[in-house]
């Protein structure tokens, strides 16, 4: 069944591509800042806001740093958050959910009103209450938002793990003497994990725009330390007069949301395919 | 009806969660206000004190700031002096109102159309332009797409005011920022929901009654294909008040957005509660409303008002 | 005496590309149709019944049919290629269609009754009061005996039985010549089978509408239909009197299908056809049935059979009917 998957995905031209894109994303989030000679914080005062050259790829900012290296930090700091909280709120979520689910009955009922009621708080609302309650960085800004981002995982498993407890091969593994973790590692986790995989790939853009935006009213990491939403933020102040330095950060940005887009579109075709698009 | 009765009850209770969680929540933030080791003016540690009763042991506070909110007093702010929240709602939100208004119907009309056009043209060069519609408005976030429209229309080719709230021409650029997501969300939903409708047997049946293309399309595919977008109304509208923090502060719009993106940076605290508070009900009310109205359009739901939805 | 044919159906072709390979539906199908006929085409899911009634209505969305040939003809007219505003001319006025299930093919969330008026005001000049007074007395002809009631109803408040009367209502609405019932009894339980079937004979009688019957049911066409066409993976297997078909089966695939049917004694001699349907997209040269024909021979596996006259107005298209084919060895 794997293969059929992976088949399916292939044969979905965007989700490919972006799974490269995301790739090479990635690579140069690792590699990109050690390329050239710059580092980035280095502050060289009287090449301020230069135009993209030869000596800086991307230009310089405000305070005569390269663009081209603090964009791909940036960059780096985006993803580390973005799949960090993918990650968290996919564990997180499936424990929940899956207890939840499993449990049914009062129990199941409780937790997911519970869950119920947080998901009605908007998204970002609740993630900018919750970073002011710790010291701006980047751990703060993945644990708020891997706290709300949890509640979409949950969500997914739980409803998976209800489905598959009525089915027929759980009733008659169960019926065989299989005992409940059997259960759950042999027939439930395959079944969840590609829902799950879905929602999360969904959840990676959420938080990476989530963060973006959070840096941009302030409430990010700060300064020498900057992610792609605080260049941004930096970005709009030279506006009329040095556009590269939002170009650079915004492009980047929008195509990791891009890519992690198509790819959980991609992902949830191949899961479950119909025959029309 | 029972499910009335339901609803309003959950309305309320999550609404009492968001106003305790905001409360418990400033209440830890550590160098806030309400943290005694915190040095501010005496004037304002006055007015505090006499609004918050900053001496009683927390449980009091919050039933104080519980009663305070039922009577519709949702607090003073530390940073302007005399200033209410009710004050900076009543300033604020006439503005925020008229434009989210605005690109909410902008977003829905825009949406609708858009999506039927690529459902009735499928895979050819029609639907491949609203998939980069599509594209181009779920991956760019909308203060990026804030600063592109402002540089290349506002500045570049002057066409439009790059800021503030006068008159018409000012209100395109945010509606645009502002509703371009919501829009291409709806456009996608209209289409695959669309494209589900037309494959439909009743489509055949109308269509073998002899009606042309356009009519079966407009009295029969187009109404049970935009039930969803009904259920997408909530999640629209938190995403255009969201929005509006950061298009009203790049655009310099006074609206209630911009208000509470001030005081997000100036540690605003008592503000900010309240604040959150209104946004919140705010919200509730809307989803409700929402929920409401799609029982009352669904005559399939109509009928058993006592099932889950 | 000749009949006038109301509609002449030769060497209908309609395939489906679709990304696992075209499907063949009908592979050439060819019938007459008489004024005041019934006419039933039976066969299994799959065998294109259902997509012919679809073909001469011009309701086969073009992608992703990929072949559609042949020719149709409504009296003069030809229906295969017509423009869409002509079809839109002949659709309902002229032939009706009834489809199988009522809650899927009546619109969800519009009252049954404005979907009956809809029908009615097609192309003609009615105020709305007349229209309305016109679809109470359709649902009457229907069988309904409290059409004021059923007219306000949700399609998903009705039952079985009278959401199909409804769906009949809705095609007689446009007072058509055919009417073409695709499996309008398969959704039904046997009570409302028979009273709908008696309806459709009522209707023929009092108002000379000639029907087309498809269905899956052989002994319910065979009851009610004055010809059958038998059908099998897009071809017609054989065609003859409903009496004939019934009592003097000659393809074997009929005859198998008569097998898996009680017996006048009760019995049920269960004698099934080997093997499995055939699948559309991957069809073998030759006759589809071959593969599970007890009397195949080698030229069954080779050559698609013709159509050979066994008796009036009784044809088989089988190899076994061919004139002088008797001493011809079977296949291993």
């Amino acid at each position: 069944m794997k293969n059929e998957i992976w088949m399916r995905f292939k044969g979905n031209k965007g989700a490919c591509i972006s799974l490269i894109l995301i790739i090479i994303l990635l690579l140069m989030a690792l590699i990109g800042p050690y390329l050239n000679s710059w580092r980035y914080s280095d502050q060289v005062l009287p090449n301020a806001n230069k135009p993209p050259s030869a000596e800086y790829w991307f230009g310089t900012d405000a305070l005569g740093r390269d663009l081209f290296t603090r964009v791909w930090h940036g960059a780096r700091i985006s993803l580390l958050i973005g799949l960090a909280t993918g990650f968290i709120s996919a564990v997180v979520g499936a424990i929940y959910g899956s207890i939840s689910g499993y449990a049914g009955g009062k129990i199941d009922g409780v937790m997911m009103k519970l869950v119920e009621i947080f998901y009605s708080i908007p998204f970002l609302l609740y993630v900018i209450l919750l970073s002011l309650l710790m010291e701006p960085g980047v751990k703060a800004m993945i644990v708020a938002l891997s706290a709300v981002c949890w509640l979409g995982t949950a969500r997914v498993v739980r409803g998976q793990v209800l489905k598959l407890r009525e089915e027929e091969f759980v009733l008659a593994a169960r019926l065989l003497g299989a005992g409940r973790t059997r259960i759950i590692f042999r027939h439930i986790i395959p079944n969840v994990s590609g829902p799950l995989l879905v929602m999360t790939a969904l959840i990676i853009p959420e938080a990476i725009f989530a963060e973006a935006f959070l840096s941009f009213l302030g409430l990010g990491a700060s300064a020498p330390v900057a992610s792609l939403g605080y260049l941004i933020k930096d970005g709009m102040q030279g506006i009329r007069s040095y556009p590269w330095q939002l170009f650079f950060p915004a492009a980047f940005v929008s195509l990791m949301m891009l890519g992690f887009h198509l790819v959980s579109d991609g992902l949830r075709d191949a899961l479950d395919p119909k025959i029309y698009k | 009806m029972r499910y009335l009765v339901n609803k309003l009850g959950s309305a309320a209770i999550t609404l009492l969660v968001i106003i305790t969680l905001t409360f418990f929540l400033m209440h830890a933030i550590p160098g806030g206000p309400f943290d005694s080791a915190k040095k501010l003016p005496d004037s304002i540690m006055q007015n505090l004190n006499a609004r918050y009763n900053l001496d009683d042991p927390l449980w009091r506070q919050y039933l104080a700031y519980l009663k305070n909110i039922a009577k519709g007093d949702l607090g003073v702010s530390i940073k302007y002096e005399g200033k209410t929240v009710n004050q900076i709602i009543r300033e604020g939100f006439p503005v925020s109102a008229l434009l989210g208004g605005i690109a909410i119907t902008a977003a829905v009309f825009s949406g609708v159309l858009l999506g039927v056009v690529a459902a009735l043209n499928r895979n050819r060069w029609l639907d491949y332009l609203v998939s980069l519609f599509v594209t181009g408005g779920t991956s760019i976030p909308s203060f990026v797409l804030s600063g592109l429209l402002i540089y290349f229309i506002a500045i570049k080719l002057m066409w439009l005011p790059p800021a503030f709230w006068e008159g018409p021409e000012s209100a395109v650029l945010p509606v645009l920022a502002l509703a371009w997501l919501p829009a291409a969300t709806i456009a996608r939903l209209v289409r695959s929901s669309m494209i589900e409708v037309l494959s439909q047997d009743y489509i055949k049946t109308a269509r073998a009654k002899g009606l042309v293309m356009k009519t079966v399309v407009v009295r029969h595919a187009l109404p049970n294909s935009i039930l969803p977008v009904l259920t997408y109304l909530g999640p629209a509208a938190a995403l255009i008040l969201t929005g509006s923090f950061v298009v009203e502060s790049i655009f310099t719009i006074p609206g209630l957005g911009k208000w509470f993106v001030m005081s997000v940076f100036n540690r605003d605290y008592t503000v900010i509660m309240g604040l959150t508070v209104f946004y919140g009900a705010l919200l509730i009310l809307m989803n409700t409303l929402v929920d409401i109205a799609y029982t009352l359009l669904d005559p399939r739901i109509r009928i058993f008002p006592a099932e889950e939805r | 005496m000749e009949l006038d044919k109301l509609l002449t159906v030769t060497e209908l072709k309609v395939s489906f590309t679709i990304p696992r390979g075209e499907i063949k539906a009908v592979r050439g199908v060819s019938f007459q149709l008489a004024q005041g006929e019934i006419l039933g085409i039976v066969g299994e899911s799959g065998c294109g019944k259902s997509v012919i009634g679809q073909a001469i209505l011009g309701l086969i969305p073009l992608p992703p049919c990929g072949v559609l040939a042949g020719s149709i003809k409504y009296g003069s007219e030809e229906l295969i290629g017509m423009k869409e505003s002509e079809l839109v001319r002949v659709r309902g006025k002229k032939i009706g269609i009834v489809f199988q299930d009522p809650a899927a093919a009546l619109n969800p969330i519009m009252k049954v009754g404005k979907q009956i008026v809809e029908a009615i005001q097609v192309g003609r000049k009615l105020t709305r009061k007349e229209a309305v007074l016109e679809a109470l007395k359709i649902l009457e002809i229907t069988g309904i005996n409290n059409p004021d009631e059923i007219f306000h109803r949700y399609p998903h408040e009705l039952s079985g039985g009278l959401g199909q009367r409804v769906l009949v209502a809705i095609a007689l609405a446009g007072q058509p010549e055919i009417l073409i019932a695709d499996e309008p009894t398969t959704a039904l339980d046997t009570m409302s089978k028979v009273s709908l079937v008696g309806l459709l004979q009522e209707l023929r009688d009092d108002i000379n509408l000639t029907i087309i019957f498809l269905s899956h049911d052989l002994v319910l066409v065979a009851r009610f239909c004055h010809r059958i066409l038998v059908m099998y993976a897009g071809l017609v297997v054989e065609e003859g009197r409903a009496a004939d078909i019934f009592n003097n089966p000659r393809h074997p695939y009929l005859r198998g299908l008569l097998q898996c049917l009680p017996n006048t004694a009760g019995e049920n001699v269960f004698a099934p056809i080997q093997g499995q349907p055939v699948d559309p997209a991957v069809l073998p040269p030759g006759c589809a049935f071959a593969p599970r024909c007890p009397e195949r021979m080698a030229v069954c596996q080779e050559l698609n059979p013709g159509g050979f006259q066994v008796a009036a107005d009784h044809i088989v298209c089988c190899w076994l009917f061919q004139p002088g084919i008797k001493g011809i060895k079977k296949a291993t």
